[in-house]
């Protein structure tokens, strides 16, 4: 018994510890998402989280930063991200790194993998030299890559988000994947999956034999970030009058600083504990946050953010209107056999203003194959795909091929298809869904729902398709 | 060789197993992929995690053992190949604080009502299959 208590005494969490945990859980308090596989589609998501959380995650109840800010520089052709900047400048100015040491979920992660025993790669100067590469990193694919895309040939394509982020592979794709719902998203996968799958795990590799290898070397955000580490009011300070300058601070300090407060400090804290002047604390402004004597403001902080966490886990769940919505509406299992959206049914009739001012009517389609793709213009593989439409539909003028754009419409886009020449009937749908809820729609995009002569549904399925597929799915539906 | 570093040297060689499987796991189902050009199934997902299973139990085992056993030492003192610096006090910091976060909030400000916002919330609800990996 006292071996016990003594070995919760020294492996209790720590304070930082606990704040990871408690964060990982408020980002993620969509805990429905997880059983369900469906993500969480409340307002709550036009906010940012401060550290790096895919808002893909079926868990996720706000917006990642980085993800928000690539699409606001691809969409800096039609609208000025200002929003994004302003948050992101919000948070450096107030938190700076001490986001990545103590409220980042990926960065607790890393830090848990790095428990395991193994042999350590200790720093030096070839992971201090190792550490600019995140900055790389923020122009190449953060900024040059949806840049480039969005004002010249006008895709969104969040460059880092597609190509290399290890939190959306982990917490966003596996994430959807690991819930027997999303078994329909399997055939989607294919090489891009492969490779960041290979990514995350080379990633999970490293963090076992580097400390925070992710944080140190890849993160853009963090790099971000580090640039307010000078000016954050949050954060690990030294206080020069009692500092003798022996240097421990940096010794013990697992991260490339070259001193505490750097661009590479996190603000764990660490340092203070080897300090043998005292002459590092953690400080709010002038006051130092972790070592006050005020119990009952601490527990009434504690006692607060407790309840915000259960607030919040209870609100986005059961009480938002959202939840009660999806809670209230009948499942794809109990539609009738007849009618529904499932291969081998009969897709529900309705009518839907076209943006040439006509109505497309699918009692009107009988007897001819139906292609309809659900696309959006802030979705790079809707865009890039269209043109696969147009083809078919120009090769085979018999068919009907109609691109409903979703609700959620981000700019005019009328003027968007104004100088793209496609042959394709485009619509708009209504406020309240009528289209995407007719076919079953997911939050995954693009979409595309075959029809054959008799109406019914040959195919549908979430993902990017080749012009070959549609070939194949036409010869099916006739 | 000290029984330390043969018991670093398993869980090392263990965490590079794991990993390479995992990464074999996922090449190995191209060989084997549909004429429609399905690669991935919830089948072979599924036996490939199975398969590694016995070896992550393995490793949660030995590393739980190591920490029981004492097997592992406190992490060793980390080196510095740079001297120590310290900075003093910014001046001017509350000025710059001030100005920036003046600045932040009439750039949130701005994003609300130019629209920006509402970009964020569209994009946070609706999954970009390329975007998160899927394909």
């Amino acid at each position: 018994m006292v071996k016990a208590t003594h070995w919760w005494k020294t492996h209790r969490p720590t304070a930082r510890r606990l704040a990871q945990l408690y964060c990982a859980l408020l980002y993620n308090a969509h805990i429905k998402g997880f059983l369900s596989g469906e993500i969480y589609t409340g307002k709550l998501k036009a906010l940012c989280t401060p550290g790096l959380n895919c808002y893909s995650c079926p868990g996720a109840v706000a917006a990642c930063p980085l993800g928000a800010l690539q699409n606001a520089i691809s969409a800096s052709g039609t609208r000025a991200g200002t929003y994004v900047l302003g948050i992101l400048l919000l948070f450096g100015l107030t938190v700076g790194r001490t986001i990545c040491g103590w409220l980042c979920p990926f960065g607790m992660l890393q830090e848990l993998v790095h428990k395991i025993p193994s042999f350590k790669i200790r720093k030096s100067r070839v992971t201090r030299a190792l550490s600019y590469l995140k900055y790389g990193i923020l122009i190449v694919f953060v900024i040059a890559i949806p840049l480039w895309y969005g004002l010249a040939r006008g895709l969104p394509v969040p460059g880092f988000c597609k190509y290399l982020c290890p939190a959306g592979t982990f917490e966003g794709a596996v994430g959807l994947l690991s819930s027997p719902s999303n078994a329909g998203l399997f055939p989607m996968l294919g090489k891009l999956f492969t490779r960041k799958y290979a990514i995350l795990i080379l990633v999970g590799l490293s963090c076992v034999f580097c400390y925070r290898a992710f944080c140190r070397f890849l993160c853009p955000l963090g790099a971000i970030y580090g640039l307010f580490n000078g000016i954050s009011v949050i954060g690990v300070r030294t206080d020069g009058a009692k500092c003798t300058q022996c240097g421990a601070c940096t010794r013990a300090c697992p991260m490339d600083i070259r001193q505490v407060g750097d661009r590479e400090c996190i603000h764990c804290g660490q340092c203070a504990g080897v300090c043998g002047t005292h002459a590092i604390s953690m400080r709010c402004g002038r006051r130092d946050i972790l070592d006050t004597k005020n119990t009952e403001l601490k527990h009434a902080l504690q006692g607060f953010a407790l309840s915000v966490l259960l607030f919040l886990i209870l609100w986005v769940n059961w009480l938002s209107p959202q939840a009660r919505t999806q809670a209230s509406s009948p499942s794809q299992a109990e539609n009738t056999v007849e009618i529904g959206c499932e291969i081998g049914q009969q897709l529900p009739e309705f009518s839907l203003e076209t943006m040439n001012n006509g109505i497309f009517s699918l009692s009107d389609t009988r007897g001819k194959p139906v292609f309809i793709n659900l696309w959006a213009t802030y979705c790079a593989p809707c865009v890039k795909e269209l043109p696969y439409f147009s083809r078919l539909h120009s090769e085979h003028p018999e068919i009907e091929v109609l691109a409903v754009h979703s609700s959620l419409v981000t700019e005019d886009v009328r003027a968007y298809l104004e100088g793209r020449d496609w042959n394709l009937t485009f619509a708009i749908d209504t406020d309240d869904d009528l289209l995407y809820t007719a076919v079953g729609a997911s939050s995954v995009l693009p979409q595309t729902i075959v029809l054959n002569t008799a109406g019914q549904v040959i195919y549908n399925q979430t993902g990017s398709v080749t012009y070959e597929q549609l070939v194949r799915l036409l010869e099916e539906a006739k | 060789m000290k029984k330390r570093s043969l018991y670093l040297l398993f869980q090392s060689v263990l965490c590079v197993m794991i990993c390479a499987w995992l990464i074999y796991a996922a090449i190995a189902p191209y060989a084997n992929a549909k004429q429609d050009g399905q690669v991935y199934t919830p089948e072979n997902a599924a036996a490939a995690f199975g398969q590694i299973l016995p070896i992550l139990l393995l490793l949660a085992a030995t590393s739980a053992a190591g920490w029981v056993f004492h097997w592992r030492q406190a992490d060793s003192p980390v080196r510095s190949s740079t001297g120590a610096v310290y900075r003093a006090g910014l001046s001017h910091a509350f000025a710059i604080r001030a100005v920036l976060l003046v600045l932040s909030a009439a750039l949130i400000l701005w994003g609300i009502l130019n629209g920006s916002m509402r970009d964020v919330l569209y994009k946070a609800i609706t999954i970009c299959s390329e975007c998160i990996g899927l394909g």
